[in-house]
């Protein structure tokens, strides 16, 4: 019954997304309030229902329904509840249906949040808009990715989920993601509602501004907490790939990036209204060719879902009808003309244009390097693979010289300033930072082009963001708003992932041991001694189990033990990694293989990662600004009555 | 309304915003809830009383994805440059097997082949760029994860800064129009 | 206007570059080999039935063969195998086995199971030479002509249509042989 209800949830949802995305559009067209009236409810309708269909198919793994196709094939009667709740979204299917949910969230968030700024022909078009590409969503799920399929009879017990996925850190990854994938829809909802109404894009941008850091910091802390499970969970000790699936999360969050920048020029001064609309369109449509990506097996990648090219037709179908027809639209009603004050070379226009050009540009150049395989393979010039050397190596050219001007962004001044006047209040940053770079870099026994630019680079951007910081507090008398608090916050958090990134490239000590029964490994201080291997017992797996003891001169300072499990079901191996995290370096065993020549010994690696927090780290402070930046209040307060003075003043009907 | 107090009306507003932050918080307490549990259950386990279970790896067929181990091999290097010559070698070659693996991450038998035969030709004294085109010459350009530098690679290679200088000179002009509008 | 429409046409191009793409999807998996065109590499391997006994690639020279790469610990072998019976048969030319990372007793049992019509077998335990041949999976078929060059490679299990193509190349290399 329950997989019933879950069928007839979705399918209602997706009438309620129909007449959201027709009706309450056709009355703000025609300005009738009795439709436009309509899509509050909808909205909060389609919400329950997305909501209803996505608790029953949890109810379902709960309760083990195995005679629903989802559950037999991604979950067993030994798999813990926690992981019976993550594996809901665990397959292909499941995931969508998150999606789905999330998407109906944010309509909700945003009819919600917005009721009482937003003029009401405004954000009926933005509800409706999302709303039509829920309908997309809902058509995939419910035509070819239906979860709630049945197969009669069921068997007494399914196969397993992938173990790779029963991880805590896979529990919050995907949620985290596709909230951030998503959330640029509300950023594209409010391009397109602003392309419609052809109205000055100053409004549209400011009131969509929180929704956009909104996004992106959840795109940026889903990232982060993907490269973390990556980096504890596959045992190779790695913390980015460049694989086409982490790619294709990584092009909407550079073009994001560039979104929240260029945002700030268009609602502060006006200038690049027709970019910033391109950019908020592009942000969205990557994310669904990330989508395709992942899901159609159109390129090779470790970690794909099931991949089915009836489906990539669909996805593909679909992007090109929303992108097309809203790239088509900008065509025919984005702003020509150059608008705002007029700005300098020197000047915070010109400084995030660079922010921008940089940030785009990467984007491009990911999105190159990622369908490269695919352009050569059409024109017939053979097979070549794309992968991290390129993708390092382009991405630090791109970005070194964005990052290191980055400090003198904030303190430059809209309109006209001067290189000197900016300078100033930053070169006992810069001097700081060259010496104590160097210093602490020479200190760390790391003298090396990585690890010294990481440490010079670091310290200047968090350097440079206090000083910032110091200058604002003494210009004014009130708290810092949070949006520029938010700002510092995440400047400063990028010096910190610059430093973890400079260090772990150079200074990782990696090497494979041979161990046995209490041999020992010395490095870097530390004594590593393996006191036995034994046989333990989980839920649903069984594993080896080294226990090491590791002593630091003649303390004991831990215990970690690392193991390679064998799950049960579909009989998957797994290298489960023993962490000890620290502050400026963690410790790292995961198990090999036993070697096998009758001696009981396995081959064990060891890692010492320095400064490897710093990466998630840094990346967690660009999170956080990011939602500290949009609690600002300026974007929730006072604007109705100003917008609503305009749209009086524009001769439409007081909303 | 306009007489609520500052600091309430503030709270009002950022009540939505403070729910999320609340999530988010909650969601991190959850995580650490789980490892938790995880830490428990581990715990909880206990040593096997049955004889050790054999721990050769099953057998894997080539031409099948391994599954999600990594390759972990104590190999007998010279030298520490040889070590770092050695993982960087391994790193930069794909596994023509696997779904986009190295041969550094790869369980595959024959990735393994490839790494042993890769470790031989150090010890014999072979340069990177021969134990390269070593591979090449039976595995093709596939193999390279860094592509090289030919006619039908120029766009990947020198697209990126052609788009930038593109992109630099459409900045310039736009900032050279719009210094008009300050005069 | 132009300059607006611009973004569209690098979507649609985007758009028409991927519809291109993924038919050939799977095609794109396997790896096309660079020894097609070039010699044979001459390697020299025990007999599966005679270890005292070794074959290498050079005597076959001056006829062409087909090499068959399989093991025993390879399903898809097994799917192949009716296929790879008939070309024994109907090829007219030998068809060497090339049993690679197996153990000599499963390699038996499983031919003594699903019979053998090879016209020998040569054993690569190590797998030295199949990184020669560029092998990266089994099943694979090569085809080498008379004169010792590669002409075909066929990745994956030979099934009828791949096994009518083979037998087309097959015929075709036979008549040059013969001209």
């Amino acid at each position: 019954m329950i997989a019933e209800f879950g069928q007839i949830s979705l399918i209602l949802a997706l009438i309620l997304a129909v007449i959201l995305g027709t009706l309450p559009l056709w009355g703000a067209y025609r300005n009738n309030d009795a439709l436009m009236n309509l899509a509050p409810s909808l909205v909060a309708g389609h919400f329950v229902f997305a909501l209803a269909a996505f608790v029953s198919l949890a109810t379902l793994f709960l309760r083990h329904d195995f005679t629903v196709i989802n559950v037999a094939t991604n979950s067993n009667l030994l798999l813990p509840w926690y992981y019976r709740i993550s594996a809901t979204w665990g397959s292909h299917e499941g995931s969508l249906l998150l999606w789905i949910l999330m998407l109906a969230g944010w309509m909700l968030a945003v009819a919600v949040m917005s009721r009482k700024v937003l003029p009401k022909v405004f954000l009926t078009r933005v509800l409706s808009v999302m709303g039509l590409i829920s309908i997309g969503f809902l058509l995939f799920t419910i035509l070819t990715s239906n979860p709630f399929d049945r197969i009669l009879p069921g068997p007494v017990d399914g196969q397993d989920l992938n173990p790779l996925l029963q991880d805590p850190g896979m529990i919050f990854h995907p949620p985290l993601l596709y909230m951030g994938y998503v959330g640029f829809a509300v950023a594209f909802g409010f391009a397109i509602a602003g392309l419609l109404g052809g109205r000055i894009e100053r409004d549209w941008v400011r009131w969509s501004r929180p929704w956009t850091l909104m996004a992106w910091a959840f795109l940026t802390g889903g990232i982060t907490l993907g490269s973390w499970w990556a980096y504890y969970e596959l045992g190779w000790g790695g913390w980015w790939f460049w694989d086409p699936v982490e790619n294709a999360s990584f092009i909407p969050w550079l073009l994001g990036t560039a979104l929240i920048h260029s945002q700030a020029v268009t609602e502060k001064r006006g200038a690049f209204p027709a970019w910033t609309v391109l950019l908020a369109i592009a942000a969205f449509s990557t994310s669904l060719l990330g989508t395709f990506l992942v899901r159609s097996g159109v390129l090779t990648s470790v970690h794909a879902f099931a991949t089915d090219p009836e489906r990539g037709v669909f996805i593909l179908g679909f992007m090109a009808l929303v992108t097309g027809a809203a790239l088509l639209l900008y065509a025919v009603r984005a702003p020509r003309i150059m608008t705002g004050k007029g700005f300098d070379f020197v000047s915070r226009e010109s400084a995030l244009l660079m922010n921008n050009v940089f940030f785009a540009v990467s984007a491009g150049m990911v999105l190159l390097g990622t369908l490269y395989p695919l352009i050569i393979d059409f024109m017939g010039w053979g097979q070549i693979s794309v992968g991290p050397p390129y993708f390092s190596a382009m991405f630090i050219l791109l970005m070194t010289p964005i990052v290191m001007l980055l400090p003198l962004g904030p303190f430059t001044r809209w309109g006209q300033d001067e290189l000197k006047r900016i300078l100033t209040p930053l070169l006992l940053s810069l001097v700081v930072a060259i010496v104590a770079g160097m210093a602490i870099a020479a200190a760390l026994g790391a003298f090396n082009l990585r690890a010294v630019t990481g440490w010079v680079g670091g310290i200047w951007l968090i350097m440079g963001a206090l000083s910032y910081f110091r200058q604002q507090k003494q210009q004014s008398r009130f708290k810092l708003p949070r949006g520029q608090l938010g700002m510092i916050m995440a400047h400063a958090g990028v010096g910190v992932f610059i430093i973890g990134v400079g260090m772990v490239e150079s200074m990782t000590y990696e090497r494979d041991v041979r161990f046995g029964q209490g041999d020992t490994l010395e490095v870097a201080g530390y004594r590593f001694h393996l006191e036995e291997i034994a046989v333990v017992k989980g839920p649903n797996w069984i594993a080896d189990e080294g226990r090491f003891t590791v002593y630091r001169g003649d303390r004991e300072i831990t215990q970690m033990r690392p193991q390679k499990r064998l799950y049960h079901r579909g009989q998957q191996v797994m290298t489960q990694v023993a962490l000890r995290p620290g502050f400026t370096h963690d410790l790292y065993i995961a198990m090999g293989e036993p070697l096998g020549d009758g001696s009981g010994d396995w081959s064990i690696r060891v890692h010492i990662k320095p400064f490897v927090r710093w990466i998630w780290g840094g990346a967690f402070l660009l999170a956080i600004g990011g939602l500290l930046a949009a609690s600002d209040r300026r974007y929730w307060r006072q604007q109705r009555i100003e917008a609503d003075a305009r749209v009086m003043s524009d001769g439409a009907q007081p909303a | 309304m306009n007489e609520v107090p500052t600091n309430a009306t503030g709270l009002r507003h950022q009540s939505p915003l403070t729910v999320v932050a609340a999530l988010l918080l909650l969601g991190w307490l959850a995580l650490g809830m789980t490892e938790l549990k995880a830490q428990a259950d581990e715990r909880a386990s206990h040593p096997v009383n049955e004889q050790q279970q054999d721990g050769v790896p099953r057998p894997v067929q080539p031409g099948r994805m391994s599954g999600m181990i990594t390759p972990i091999e104590p190999l007998p290097f010279r030298s520490p440059l040889e070590e770092r010559r050695f993982r960087a070698l391994v790193s930069e070659l794909r596994c023509t097997v696997c779904q986009n693996e190295s041969l550094a991450e790869s369980t595959a038998p024959l990735a393994r082949d490839l790494r042993m035969e890769v470790f031989a030709m150090l010890q014999d004294g072979r340069s990177d760029m021969e134990i390269r085109q070593f591979m090449v010459d039976r595995y093709g350009d596939f193999v390279l994860y860094r592509p090289p530098l030919a006619g039908h690679t120029l766009l990947l290679w020198f697209g990126p800064i052609l788009l930038l200088i593109g992109s630099l000179i459409g900045a310039f002009i736009v900032i050279h129009k719009r210094r008009q509008a300050l005069k | 206007m132009i300059r607006m429409l611009v973004p569209l046409l690098v979507f649609v191009g985007l758009v028409g570059l991927l519809l291109i793409s993924l038919p050939t999807a799977e095609q794109r998996r396997q790896v096309a080999s660079p020894l097609i065109g070039r010699e044979v590499p001459n390697f020299s391997l025990p007999s599966l039935h005679d270890p005292s006994v070794s074959y290498s690639t050079s005597e076959l020279r001056g006829q062409p063969f087909i090499l068959n790469v399989w093991g025993s610990w390879c399903f898809s072998c097994r799917v192949e195998h009716p296929y790879i019976t008939r070309l024994g048969q109907e090829a007219g030319i030998p068809l060497v086995g090339f049993n690679w990372r197996d153990e000599r007793e499963d390699a038996l049992t499983w031919l003594g199971r699903f019979g053998d019509a090879w016209t020998f077998h040569m054993v690569d335990e190590e797998g030295r030479a199949a990184i020669d041949l560029g092998v990266y999976g089994a099943p694979e078929t090569f085809l080498i002509d008379h004169r010792g060059i590669i002409r075909h490679k066929h990745i994956g299990p030979v099934d009828q249509v791949s096994f009518d193509d083979l037998m087309r190349r097959i015929n075709d290399m036979r008549l040059e042989a013969d001209a």
